[in-house]
């Protein structure tokens, strides 16, 4: 059986954050009803049994291996290719914004 | 010079006859993509007077690739407003293996935004149209290398299929589409949409053109912990191979009263071919197919918010915000460069990963996502492969969905389950409704992509649906 499920305006503004995403007052609204939409539609999914089901990782069957800790060259791009896709370098490294600044300190 | 034909395979016996050369293959191929595509809207960028490398079992064979995979020529964009200047450092596996065997790539195709959508509307850049009538969508995500391959612009196109992506656009565009079993293709170099459902496969004119691309993709790669040591099988070998005695499952719950009545009978008729060629046929039951979707879209949207954390406009190129300080740079980048099933995406999976919600959905959602998988290993306990629809309806008009987003994710409803199981599936053209290309889809078991291909071809043999071409590209 499906519920009616309610994402309000106010806990999509709450998720948004988590996410470091900004929604205008419209999106916002139209995702709160889009949410109550999809969820209210997939809530049947919570009648399954599912008492001593093991949740799934992926579909491949396969377990972790850690591989030796040693350098290969062939996985490695090399810096400064990587920071030539970067939009502010200062000495070899990425520079960003300050992360505590005057108002959190 | 004589025509070029429409699939790898002949090709390259054309090449080897010396009846075509390879630069009459690349030119037609460009000569198409000049004539056709401000129409149809399949390239993203277009690589002029591209070369093969070296010889190799795709020797000048023209290839287009879905811009979600990286190549070290030109831009991969993901068809996002966030990657708008991104230039990869390393071509992706997959891509990096059919230059070697010689491929040419042509260019890079459109894409629902990080492979997101049905339609291939919600690309930020342009829509792509089905060239069957160009009024209609072409489906997606991989719209744009259908759309490529049905238009003759590419002999094959890589796509990549999270949900449906390859199979869906192969089939409302009348072209083939393989989703291998999950771990058969590397995804390195892939920007990933859902980690734990994502693979890349080829869309080609034929199934025995399917067989070739796979070979040459498939296989374990050090830089995908997750690609399968699976020993590799001989595809093409497949083709050709006699059906009699296999069996072949209906899933009944695929057929249900949703499924346009029409489509029905097409995809109907197309399993009556098997019977045809001596195989048996017989209904399967498939309970948890309804709640397939719920748990699919629960687990990649999920994985979608975590994946898309890493855009926060300090990498991969500059995105143009004033922000005062590092969180405020966070947030505006994001809210001014992800478009709507994007936005749509990341809430909905941080929502289902949240505290207080995580165990009654996420957690839920894989759990009976485990079911799902059982269910199917228990099916093919009697069956070799199962024949489904691809999709409920033919590709519908453009626009005509853009303001209900849950109508789109219900029109994936045929193809999520095989990848929420992990298996393979192909999706082969088996007529028309009306001007529109209609497909079917066969399921194997894990790694059985070989019969797959035996049944795909084994039906091609007796149907020349893969000869059609659309007006407009003729």
């Amino acid at each position: 059986m499906t519920q009616h499920v309610t994402v309000t305006g106010k806990e999509v503004e709450h998720i948004a954050s988590l996410a470091r995403l900004q929604v205008s007052k419209k999106e916002r609204d139209a995702l709160s009803g889009n949410l109550d939409t999809i969820l209210s539609s997939f809530s049947s999914i919570q009648d399954i049994d599912t008492k001593g089901v093991p949740t799934a990782s992926d579909a491949s069957g396969l377990s972790n291996v850690l591989r030796e800790d040693v350098v290969d060259g062939e996985y490695i791009c090399a810096p400064e290719d990587v920071l030539k896709r970067v939009p502010d370098v200062y000495d070899g490294q990425v520079r960003v914004q300050a992360v505590f600044n005057d108002k959190q300190i | 010079m004589s025509e070029v034909p429409l699939t790898i395979h002949a090709t390259r016996e054309a090449v080897q006859k010396g009846d075509l050369s390879l630069s009459d293959v690349i030119n037609h191929s460009y000569r198409q993509i000049g004539l056709w595509d401000s129409q149809v809207h399949a390239f993203l960028e277009v690589f002029e007077n591209g070369t093969a490398k070296q010889e190799g079992r795709l020797y000048g064979i023209p290839i287009a690739v879905k811009d979600n995979i990286c190549t070290a020529q030109g831009h991969t964009t993901a068809a996002s407003q966030m990657l708008k200047k991104f230039m990869a450092p390393y071509n992706a596996t997959a891509v990096q293996r059919i230059i070697d065997e010689g491929a040419v790539v042509v260019g890079k195709t459109n894409l629902d935004e990080f492979g997101m959508g049905s339609t291939s509307e919600y690309s930020s850049y342009t829509t792509t149209k089905n060239p069957w009538n160009t009024k209609h969508v072409p489906g997606g995500s991989s719209g744009g290398s259908a759309v490529a391959v049905a238009s003759n612009m590419a002999l094959a196109a890589l796509g990549t299929d999270t949900g449906g992506s390859i199979r869906q656009p192969a089939a409302l565009c009348g072209t083939v589409g393989l989703k291998p079993t999950y771990g058969r293709v590397s995804r390195f170099g892939v920007i990933s949409y859902a980690s734990s459902l994502d693979q890349v496969g080829p869309i080609t004119r034929t199934v025995r053109d399917a067989a070739i691309m796979l070979q040459v993709l498939a296989g374990q790669d050090k830089k995908d912990a997750t690609s399968s040591p699976e020993r590799v099988e001989t595809y093409e070998s497949y083709c050709g191979k006699s059906i009699a005695g296999m069996t072949v499952g209906i899933p009944k719950e695929f057929f249900s009263s949703d499924l346009d009545s029409s489509m029905a009978d097409i995809v109907h008729a197309a399993i009556d071919t098997f019977k045809d060629a001596g195989a048996n046929v017989k209904e399967v039951s498939l309970p948890f197919t309804d709640v397939a979707i719920a748990a699919y879209y629960l687990i990649a949207k999920a994985e979608a918010s975590s994946n898309l954390a890493r855009y926060d406009g300090l990498r991969y190129e500059s995105v143009d915000v004033e922000a005062t300080d590092l969180i405020d740079r966070y947030m505006k980048t994001r809210g001014e460069h992800f478009g709507p099933e994007v936005k749509r995406s990341i809430i909905m999976g941080t929502y289902a990963l949240s505290q207080g919600y995580c165990d009654a959905w996420y957690k839920q959602a894989s759990k009976v996502r485990t079911l799902i998988q059982r269910e199917y290993e228990k099916a093919f306990q009697d069956v070799d492969v199962l024949a489904t629809p691809v999709s409920p309806e033919i590709a519908f008009e453009i626009g005509s969905k853009m303001d209900d987003p849950f109508s789109v994710y219900m029109s994936d409803v045929c193809t999520v389950p095989v990848n929420v199981a992990g298996l393979p599936a192909l999706s082969v053209p088996c007529g028309f409704m009306g001007v529109m290309p209609v497909g079917f889809q066969l399921i194997a078991p894990a790694f059985q992509e070989g019969k797959l291909l035996q049944m795909g071809h084994a039906y091609e043999q007796s149907h020349d649906w893969w000869k059609k071409v659309p007006e407009l590209a003729k």
